[in-house]
């Protein structure tokens, strides 16, 4: 019986060993596993912002008025404008259509009398219009309290918890785990099992005493080490260049890691059960992934989605992830406070593999 | 360049495709979930954000300040919490996105012209954060103008053209149809050259009279018409389901679209030669082409707020200059050739592309 074991074990290991080598032979490869991980995060950690940290703004000012010009003043001192004075609306409105400005001050005629200022926004991309209309309101009222000697009676003090300067990055930078996590494992998966049967070495692994589980096993094992690796390589890329804080225990992040594993394996190999090819595969991996990825809330609230389409995301493994990683790098919480969300991916993770198990058969 | 030839490759490419009906019907079920989910499930502003209110007196003033909040269609009072302690828990569970605390001395102090209210915002999702910010300033800003029944010094009359009610989709949907041709486009042809080599199918084709550029020229024809049937697929789904406006005319959008696909469609290629096995194509694809079409392409993320090393390195990619000229052409109903500097850059890099392309193709060995 131990004879049978050890045998089992040393196929196993062979199995195991000659997949690592096939991962890692080429070198082109092992520049895959380690290089687009990083650069995603450094993509993502600078150029995933809604903070609109600079913008060019046109000025039309059709009074001319010594008063109109502490406004623009007051505007121009909110440092991270760019202020560009046109003669007219037309000249202003063609620069907007060639996307050269966002934002269009214009000052009627008459302003020491009606006092008014129209704010106009290229709403091509509604958010920035949002939120530099929303400042340069706020720079105007200000302008405005102080020429009317107006002291608001009621002030608002606010404190952000967590992420106290509201950087992007600190939200952005756990998601950014979870995609390349998902997306580096499942299609690893997928596209190993399927290989073998596209080049046709599967028929002659079937010839020697490997089981089905052997196999699969050893598929999955090389894959799994590549995640976790991509894991704490991301973590600590985040601590050591975003300076995002890891409040929260690495135990934990191995842990949930792990277990989405599961999943995102599971689902890799739910695909190779009937792709046949790797065309195919990379596809069908591509069908899972895109709508994960959206639907976990990486980057848009879930509470902003349809109901709809919220009720979708509950069977969304990432999503849960998501909720972990996230508070455990900002919250510091640790393997007691999300036992649902562990719960979650487990039941899902082992629906995925049990799946897949069954259609193998 | 022996049209017969070119003929021969594409009708045999097309045969694969045409016997592979899965991937077939993914090419063209992929892009209808793409453009539902992004054109549904993503809004960037906000709507109803849960928000919970620490009241420590129940004074006339700050019932009334509450019920500001309670109307206010930007948000909704999810929890009414007892003590510090509730609240902390509860923005820590992410029960609320942000509380507002109305302290014991308000309506005193309010009356003194010195009213002070605590807003406590959940900073993970900073984004979030930022709005919620504003819409609760603005909020009090209001209110207090009308307290103190002094009207604003300046009236500010703001407005949005090409989008007036701030829609994200209309932003993000034409943005989206960059994703959707990257992935086809760039992962198809880049698969399927790999293919050949790694099955060895090459070394057949070696012994035929095919010249590399009728056998890329076969190769890529019918994975450009399935990328444009899925192109025009798209467009008509941003117009007809999503209510998208489509300002300009299909013809501009047709042919830039055209441009864009050749220019994805042979940097698939190029990825698919350099590399020669699937595995590593489809990597390098993510990397190449679909990410910076998500990332730097301003598809979602404006360019304009990013530093400014990066807006730079945008300029290299193309899907930076088909996003600038689908949204202008979708929003502003602006004719391409106001936006010639893009146009010419794309021009620019497929000259490049297709130029290196076919230097490299030299490696597949096959006939002069």
């Amino acid at each position: 019986m131990s004879g049978f074991l050890g045998g089992a074990w040393r196929r196993l290991a062979a199995l195991m060993r000659k997949e690592f080598v096939q991962l890692l032979r080429d070198p082109r490869m092992r520049f895959m596993l380690v290089v687009p991980p990083v650069v995603q995060l450094f993509i993502f950690g600078y150029a995933a912002t809604f903070e609109v940290r600079h913008a060019d703004i046109a000025v039309v000012d059709r009074d001319g008025g010594p008063e109109v010009r502490e406004v623009i003043a007051a505007i121009d001192a909110a440092h991270h404008y760019t202020l560009r004075f046109l003669g007219s609306i037309d000249a202003a409105s063609a620069l907007m259509d060639r996307g050269r400005i966002g934002v269009i001050v214009q000052i009627p005629p008459r302003f020491s009398t009606d006092r008014r200022i129209e704010l106009i926004a290229d709403g091509s991309d509604p958010n920035t219009a949002q939120l530099v209309q929303a400042e340069l309101a706020q720079v105007i009222a200000t302008y405005g309290a102080s020429q009317a000697q107006y002291v608001p009676p009621l002030t608002v003090e606010e404190r952000a918890w967590f992420n106290p300067n509201l950087e992007d990055h600190w939200f952005f930078i756990p998601g950014i785990m979870a995609n390349v996590l998902f997306v580096a494992t499942m299609m690893l998966t997928a596209m190993m099992v399927v290989r073998e049967r596209e080049v046709g070495t599967l028929e002659r692994l079937m010839v020697t005493p490997v089981g089905r589980l052997e196999f699969l096993v050893a598929k999955m094992v090389p894959v799994a080490c590549v995640g976790l690796f991509d894991v704490g390589l991301i973590a600590f890329m985040a601590v050591a260049w975003f300076d995002v804080p890891l409040r929260g225990g690495i135990v934990a992040l191995a842990l949930a890691s792990l277990l989405v594993l599961l999943s995102t394996q599971g689902l890799g190999l739910l695909v190779s059960t009937y792709a046949a090819t790797q065309q195919q595969a990379m596809l069908s991996s591509m069908f899972y992934i895109m709508p994960m990825v959206v639907l976990s809330g990486f980057a848009f609230p879930i509470r902003n989605m349809p109901e709809a389409v919220q009720l979708l995301t509950w069977v969304d493994p990432l999503r849960y992830y998501l909720v972990v990683v996230r508070d455990i790098f900002l919250k510091g919480m640790g393997l007691g406070d999300h036992p649902f969300e562990f719960a979650m991916m487990l039941v899902l993770g082992c629906t995925a593999i049990g799946a897949s198990a069954l259609r193998l058969r | 360049m022996r049209w017969s030839n070119v003929r021969a490759m594409a009708i045999k490419e097309s045969r694969h495709l045409r016997r592979d009906a899965r991937s077939l019907a993914l090419m063209f079920l992929m892009p209808t979930i793409m453009l539902f989910l992004y054109g549904y499930a993503i809004r960037l502003d906000i709507m109803d954000a849960p928000i919970g209110v620490l009241q420590e007196s129940h004074d006339l003033a700050s019932d009334e300040l509450v019920a500001q909040f309670r109307g206010s269609p930007a948000f909704q009072v999810v929890r009414n919490f007892a003590d510090r302690r509730e609240l902390a828990d509860s923005i820590e569970k992410g029960d609320v996105w942000a509380a507002i605390v109305v302290p014991r001395t308000f309506a005193i102090d309010l009356a003194r012209g010195a009213g002070r209210i605590q807003l406590i915002l959940d900073g993970t999702d900073a984004n979030s954060a930022r709005l919620v910010r504003n819409y609760v300033l603005a909020l009090v800003g209001g209110y207090a103008q009308t307290l103190s029944g002094s009207p604003a010094y300046i009236d500010v009359d703001a407005r949005t053209w090409f989008n007036e009610s701030h829609e994200s989709r209309y932003a993000i949907v034409p943005g989206v149809i960059v994703l959707v041709m990257s992935t086809i486009g760039a992962l198809m042809t880049a698969l399927t050259i790999a293919r050949e080599m790694e099955l060895g199918n090459l070394v057949m084709l070696r012994t035929t009279p095919l010249t590399r550029g009728e056998f890329l020229v076969g190769k890529l024809l019918p994975y450009f018409f399935v990328g444009m049937a899925d192109v025009l697929a798209a467009v008509a789904a941003s117009v007809f389901v999503f209510d998208i406006p489509l300002r300009g005319s299909v013809g501009a959008i047709a042919s830039v679209s055209a441009l864009f696909l050749l220019v994805v469609m042979c940097q698939g290629a190029l990825i698919s030669i350099v590399s020669g096995n699937q595995m590593l194509a489809s990597q390098l694809v993510q990397v190449t082409t679909f990410l910076p079409s998500f990332l730097l392409s301003g598809a979602i993320y404006a360019i304009g707020n990013m530093p400014l090393w990066l807006q730079d390195i945008t300029l290299a990619f193309p899907a930076r200059y088909y996003v600038e000229l689908s949204k202008s052409i979708f929003l502003k109903g602006i004719s391409p050739l106001v936006l010639w500097p893009s146009v010419a850059a794309l021009c620019a890099i497929l000259a490049l592309l297709a130029a290196i392309l076919y230097r490299r193709a030299a490696r597949l060995g096959l006939a002069q």
